[in-house]
């Protein structure tokens, strides 16, 4: 889903992870979302960290390796979490 | 609430514990002409991991080539470098098995870790940054340096069961007995060399300017140890 933070109010944003992820487990679905907005990652990462959900998420970043060529590096949730939480850049 | 520690990167970064280390390691630098360091600190000496961590996802973590991590001794320097390494094992950083040890491993930078007090003092490793402050501030304002010794013997510090607040009694001491114009001044302040108040240039910085001053060197080289890369180049 491509920047699905479109239309959901800031401080709606944990609730509304908080509800994807339960949806995701119930219903055994993987769920991949693509987005630029770092309100929207930091509300998420705090979600994803949570310890029954934390090993099966993560960040993906698409960039550019020492060779230069382009390359996804995964991030683990609570490497992701711990990022939001000091306000680091992570895009 | 406190702010969070800033987001410091670059292709060697130093990591102090909080700001006033920050602070030191900074005009210290300044002091000893040191360059190519990027100086940040985690917010206490539990704060490692989350930094680390957080740097981990980092676009320019790549950038990154090693992290001195320094940190106090306290009141037991094993524990207080095994409280670190715990960290690092937490999030399979790379995790030295000594103080002032490179450890590397493939996709991460190298790390090292430096207890201060360093030099320890002889049989006694205890101690933080403000063991190491007191000499130099006392050498630079001896009139207040009896004052406070005098102080600290009538409050009988010698029976507090921290050295670390014995240390901390003096350096609050000589601070607010040498800047009367703010005897309250925060510590990460008085390192400006305009305040006249620790003279960075004294000999009892020496040994960890000369370890920032080749950090970058030691941590690219094949030497494991700072001793070992110290006796290879003859510094």
């Amino acid at each position: 889903m491509d920047e699905i933070e479109s239309g959901f109010y800031y401080k709606d944003m944990p609730g509304v992870w908080t509800a994807l992820v339960k949806l995701c487990i119930s219903e055994k679905v993987q769920l991949v979302v693509s987005t630029h907005s770092y309100e929207f990652l930091k509300a998420s990462a705090s979600v994803l960290a949570e310890e029954t959900v934390a090993k099966d998420s993560q960040l993906m970043r698409s960039e550019f390796d020492a060779k230069g060529e382009r390359v996804i590096k995964k991030i683990p949730a609570h490497s992701f979490e711990s990022a939001t939480s000091l306000d680091f850049e992570v895009r | 609430m406190a702010a969070p520690p800033p987001q410091v990167i670059g292709r060697h970064v130093v990591l102090g514990e909080g700001e006033r280390d920050r602070s030191f390691l900074e005009y210290l630098c300044q002091n000893r002409q040191i360059t190519g360091l990027a100086v940040g600190y985690v917010g206490g000496n539990g704060g490692f991991r989350k930094y680390l961590d957080a740097m981990y996802a980092s676009p320019r973590f790549s950038e990154c080539n090693s992290i001195l991590l320094i940190s106090d001794s306290d009141e037991s320097p094993d524990d207080s470098f095994k409280n670190i390494k715990d960290q690092l094992d937490a999030i399979r950083f790379p995790s030295p098995s000594r103080p002032l040890e490179m450890a590397k491993k493939t996709a991460y930078p190298s790390i090292g870790i430096l207890m201060l007090p360093h030099p320890a003092p002889p049989n006694d490793g205890r101690g933080c940054l403000e063991t190491l402050l007191i000499q130099a501030m006392v050498s630079a304002n001896p009139r207040q340096g009896a004052c406070v010794d005098q102080m600290s013997a009538c409050v009988g510090i010698t029976s507090w069961p921290k050295k670390n607040s014995q240390d901390k009694f003096k350096v609050r001491c000589l601070v607010s007995a040498v800047w009367s114009d703010d005897p309250m001044y925060g510590l990460n302040l008085c390192f400006s060399p305009d305040k006249h108040l620790v003279p960075l240039d004294h000999a009892v910085f020496n040994e960890v300017a000369l370890i920032l001053q080749h950090f970058a060197a030691w941590s690219s080289s094949n030497s494991r140890s700072w001793a070992e890369w110290r006796q290879a180049n003859g510094v």
